[in-house]
């Protein structure tokens, strides 16, 4: 039985799933609830999160498992890593993912790091759920997508849902693994709307979607670039080509074998990232691809990725600034040669 | 609130005194050892040796249990015996050996064993702070009486993770001793160098917590204060800075010509000050312990130690599988 | 902004270089001023130098590429500077507007390669490993890819075709069944100036009606005299003549009192010249190059001694641009210094002669009836049949015989 839901409201519906199932899953961050101590609010919340998110959890469950915190990223964060490694199964909210730079060492060299580090005798299940995404027009501090940061941490598992289904799997799969896992909410989806399972479901890791099934050229699309691409394969569908979108769904573990096979079947590649070109999850499936798939290549892989530069404010050049269904046409026509795609 | 009874170093039983001992003792020893030994070359990495600062490790765990979580530092080996790991386990940690504490894998600064409390040495200086903190919430949301002691350096109380941690222990009123060894280094350079303030323990007042500096080369001292701020934890009235006045016998790592350091001070420190030497002297005057019991203890002691090091030589290096192994609990 | 190290034009007839080797790779620093990137034209190899201080941020055309003149081989930029003319994520990409989108899909700025020569395949691994698998020479493939590009498509389409055909693809040649496999060996691609050497003489020798003459100039007086001339110039240090000065001399002489030797063939039309542009061939160890004396007939001996010095220096120093190395209307070559005597050199076209110089030999000698020790030097001439006949070549070929048996002429 599916209901439709927003993206935002498959979050909230997986916190409140995985802390009614697990009295050790507590959720911690910057006005989670906000207002806390204000009198008239006791344990009601002002916010539930910068955007609402989580909003009216803490009626639930009260300020004891919804905690508000200072702004102190690496005070809390590092007490949600050790939260986790004491014991509690900790949802972690950093609000936007620029701010990682508070709390880097938290993530990358204890939660990352403490499994291996001591030889597999300690645990994290730590959940850390971020805003990531531009087209809000918020400027360069907070409208990075910097999960490539993350992909490239061994110990630390990176989740990019394109949509409220798979959200609630994915994130509800995050709080119940055993590893530290990031889930980046990309904050324009927060409004999709969506079919979505109801009840407790979990989506595994390293499974990548086949969105759109096709011959002639691969898509892979990175988080809310899924949407993106689906609109290019339209376009393209519309002059004879029929495309294959890819949602990888986590960055780490990869589903290598998805990519490669489609690769295999259409030797064109394109991968769509609003994350900076460089070292990024685009460059590293480039090079997968190169690596594995390179005698099926019949054209260069092309990225369609931000630009080397940080996200400008001003909403015609943010426009300009995103991968859009038009440069992936162009990339395309220079993959295949036709002059027929450059009026797209 | 019922006015608690106060810890004094007067209740130390004579049982307890030996443990102190054994365990001041282990810490001397093994880092004697490890120091000749890495002098040797046999030892790899970088290693930061804890003698001098035995009563503060031990003063402190002394009112502990396994459930009970402790952080660490670079420096951890002391924290680590005095938390209870297994020392043949630490010696074949240090040597990078299979059969280490972390299977080869962490070293020196990552000595860790969860199965005791010991959330493991630390890397990073401050990073201790907040894991903590994590510990306490834990504690707090679980409805124990577990307390979390932290402890770090001088050093790190420069660093914003330790106000951004004391801060929310304060607020939060978690079951955490954050116990500063104030060395008087951090690194090279000196802690009046460093620090704007005189006593750490004065930061306490800011954050509406307690305070307290004690002589950290006294362990009768650490012990009574750790005991006040333990109960005081276990009994959810909050946080304790307890900062410990002491010194570091070797360099900030092993291969420092410590040209920093005043030679009278360092003097004094090795010989009449020496923390080991002072507890004996206490338990002697004390009754607690004779000077046989001392003799067994010393020689036990060092059994244990040459024990630990034949095992670490003749234990095996990791696997080459281990190379990706322990990366995820499943990947 | 980056900026472009482009193929630059090396003379009149250069339409495109070939790129030898990269002195720098992407990343690297460059002063403005160093060398970055060696090319080669049909005539020379040059060093290209950086125009600005900066890193070498990208390189857009590979070892062994053929790039017409003006195209971009490389960028020069800041650290971190994307040059971003093709990837559509690029920063440039990403504000372009409609128009200029189309501008950069319609002018990948690459040279059409269907209706030239294919230097270098480009070929996608898909369509490569196909073409292995099924036979097919890549070479006889039309790509129908960007810029040409072999696709698997198009591989693909060869194949149809050959099973259409299975008899004519099946049969391997008589030739290629004679042919033992060759095993061993170390192979090297022909590239640079090699490669151009050889598409040149192939060519002199496809296009031209070549013969060659030979005779034997006694040079016993010459090298007594080549011997007084130069303790008599030890003076003046500058100048050392040497026999293939005295050569030249006499080649340039005979040249001007047979101009019909003098001349080019090209198109149809011989062009006979008054004054003498004389090619002196010089061996590198990339090959052979020609620099040219111009307007030798109306140097002295000294002066054509100097000259032939200084450009054989900046010959082996890499120094010589196009303009001295073109526009002979003659030349000459030795193989002497190798203990050649006779030999049949190759026309340089448009030139229509060549005199090839061996190595002096002592002999006997009858001199009316007496024997006597002679120098004896080897001369043999190339001539181009379609712009002269035999007897006027030889008369030519007799004439430097004569000069150089007569030394003391060469130098009034």
């Amino acid at each position: 039985m599916t209901i439709k839901m927003s993206y935002s409201d498959a979050i909230n519906d997986a916190i409140r799933l995985a802390m009614r199932k697990d009295e050790n899953v507590i959720l911690i961050g910057e006005d989670v609830a906000g207002g806390a101590e204000v009198d008239h609010l006791q344990d009601q919340g002002a916010w539930g999160g910068v955007f609402g998110v989580t909003k009216g959890i803490v009626e639930e469950f009260g300020r004891g498992r919804v905690i508000d915190t200072p702004i102190a990223e690496a005070g809390y964060m590092g007490a949600a890593v050790s939260a986790a490694a004491t014991g509690l199964r900790p949802i972690s909210e950093l609000m936007f993912n620029d701010f990682i730079g508070s709390c880097l060492d938290e993530v990358m060299n204890q939660a990352a790091k403490f499994h291996y580090m001591f030889g597999g005798k300690a645990k994290v299940p730590l959940t850390i759920r971020t805003i990531d995404g531009a087209g809000f027009n918020a400027a360069a501090q907070h409208s990075q997508s910097l999960y490539a940061l993350f992909t490239h941490i061994p110990g630390l598992k990176v989740v990019v849902p394109s949509n409220p289904s798979d959200m609630k799997g994915l994130l509800l799969n995050a709080v119940f693994d055993d590893d530290p896992v990031i889930v980046f909410e990309d904050k324009t989806l927060y409004g999709m709307k969506g079919e979505v399972e109801e009840g407790f479901y979990t989506i595994p890791f390293g499974k990548a979607e086949i969105k759109r099934a096709g011959s002639d050229l691969t898509i892979v699309g990175i988080g809310k670039q899924v949407l993106t691409a689906l609109k290019a394969a339209d376009q393209l569908a519309k002059k004879g080509f029929e495309t294959e979108v890819i949602d990888p769904r986590t960055l780490s573990p990869l589903d290598e074998e998805t990519i490669i096979n489609s690769v295999k079947k259409t030797g064109r590649l394109i991968i769509v990232d609003e994350a900076y070109p460089r070292c990024s999850a685009a460059t590293d499936i480039a090079a997968i691809v190169g690596d594995k798939a390179f005698d099926y290549l019949d054209a260069p892989i092309k990225r369609v990725t931000a630009p080397h530069s940080p996200v400008p404010f001003s909403p015609p050049l943010e426009k300009l600034y995103m991968p859009s269904p038009e440069k992936i046409i162009n990339a395309f026509s220079l993959m295949v040669g036709d002059k027929v795609f450059t009026t797209a | 609130m019922q006015a608690e009874k106060k810890a004094s170093a007067k209740d130390m039983t004579a049982l307890k005194a030996s443990w102190i001992y054994q365990k001041m003792q282990e810490i001397r020893q093994f880092e004697n050892a490890v120091h000749e030994i890495f002098e040797k070359g046999e030892i790899p990495g970088f290693v930061h040796l804890y003698a001098g600062e035995e009563a503060v490790a031990v003063g402190v765990c002394a009112h502990l249990t396994d459930k009970d979580s402790i952080t660490s530092t670079h420096r951890g080996h002391g924290h680590c015996i005095a938390k209870g790991c297994d020392i043949d386990g630490m010696m074949a940690e240090i040597f990078g050996r299979s059969t280490g504490l972390c299977k080869g894998k962490g070293g020196s600064m990552h000595i860790a064993d969860v199965s005791k409390g010991m959330l493991g040495a630390n890397g990073i200086v401050g990073a201790g702070l907040p894991l903590a903190i994590g510990a306490g919430l834990t504690a707090k949301v679980k409805k124990t009486d577990d307390v979390a002691v932290c402890f770090f350096g001088d050093g790190a109380s420069n660093h914003g993770t330790f106000h951004e941690a004391v801060n929310m222990a304060a607020i939060w009123k978690l079951p955490v001793l954050f116990v500063c060894e104030n060395n008087g280094f951090g690194e090279a350079s000196t802690f009046d160098y460093a620090a704007a303030t005189d006593r750490i323990s004065e930061y306490a007042k800011a954050y509406k917590i307690v305070g307290e500096t004690v002589d950290g080369r006294d362990l009768p001292s650490v012990y009574e204060a750790a005991g006040n701020a333990v109960a005081r934890a276990r009994r959810g009235e909050g946080p304790t800075i307890l900062e410990c006045l002491t010194y570091r016998d070797y360099g900030h790592f092993e291969g420092d010509t410590q040209t920093y350091k005043d030679k009278d001070v360092q003097d004094r420190a090795l010989n009449e000050d020496d923390a080991i030497l002072r507890f004996q002297n206490y338990a002697k005057s004390n009754r607690l312990l004779g000077e046989d019991e001392i003799k067994t203890i010393d020689a036990l002691v060092k059994a244990e130690i040459d024990h630990a090091i034949k095992f670490a030589e003749e234990s095996p290096f990791p696997d080459a599988s281990q190379v990706t192994t322990d990366v995820y609990v499943s990947y | 902004m980056a900026t472009e190290i482009i193929m630059p034009k090396m003379g009149m007839g250069m339409e495109e270089g070939t790129v030898v080797e990269w002195l720098k790779r992407t990343g690297d620093s460059v002063k403005k001023g160093e060398s970055v990137v060696s090319i080669s034209s049909d005539k020379i190899e040059k060093d290209l130098e950086a125009p600005e201080d900066g890193v070498l941020i990208d390189i857009e055309a590979d070892v062994d590429a053929v790039v017409p003149i003006g195209q971009a081989l490389g960028y020069i930029g800041v650290e971190g500077e994307s040059v971003g003319h093709e990837s559509a994520g690029s920063p440039e990409a990403s504000i372009m507007t409609k128009e200029t989108v189309s501008n950069v899909v319609v002018s990948p700025s690459l040279p059409d390669l269907s209706e030239k020569d294919q230097p270098r395949l480009r070929v996608s691994p898909a369509a490569r490993k196909l073409a292995k698998t099924g036979n097919v020479d890549l070479n006889k493939v039309a790509g129908t890819g960007p810029a040409g590009r072999i696709t698997k498509i198009d591989v693909a389409a060869v194949i149809e075709e050959m099973k259409r055909q299975p008899a004519a693809i099946s049969q391997p040649s008589v030739q290629e069944i004679g042919n033992a496999p060759l095993i061993g060996g170390t192979t090297k691609k022909v590239t640079g100036m090699r490669k151009v050497i050889a598409q040149h003489m192939l060519e002199s020798l496809q296009k031209t009606a070549q013969l060659t003459l030979q005779t034997t100039a006694d040079v016993t007086d010459l090298i007594d005299f080549q011997k007084k001339a130069r303790e008599a110039y030890v003076i003046n240090d500058e100048v050392r003549l040497t026999i293939t000065d005295f050569i030249a001399k006499a080649v340039v002489n005979a040249l001007l009192d047979h101009k019909e030797m003098n001349a080019v063939y090209q198109d149809d039309s011989i062009t006979t010249f008054n004054d003498v542009h004389l090619g002196v061939a010089v061996a590198l160890s990339e090959g052979l190059v020609v620099p040219v004396i111009r307007d030798a007939g109306k140097k002295t001996l000294s002066a054509i001694s100097r000259e032939i010095r200084r450009a054989s220096q900046a010959a082996r120093k890499g120094s010589l641009d196009t303009l001295q190395l073109s526009g002979s209307t003659f030349s000459i070559t030795s193989l002497g210094t190798y203990g050649i005597g006779f030999f049949t050199p190759v026309l340089n076209p448009p030139e229509i002669g060549i005199l090839g110089v061996g190595t002096i030999s002592d002999r006997p000698v009858y001199t009316g009836d007496e024997l006597q020790r002679r120098s004896l030097l080897p001369l043999s001439l190339t001539f181009d049949h379609r712009a002269i006949d035999g007897a006027p070549a030889a008369a030519f070929l007799v004439a430097v015989k004569a000069n150089l048996e007569a030394p003391l002429k060469l130098v009034l």
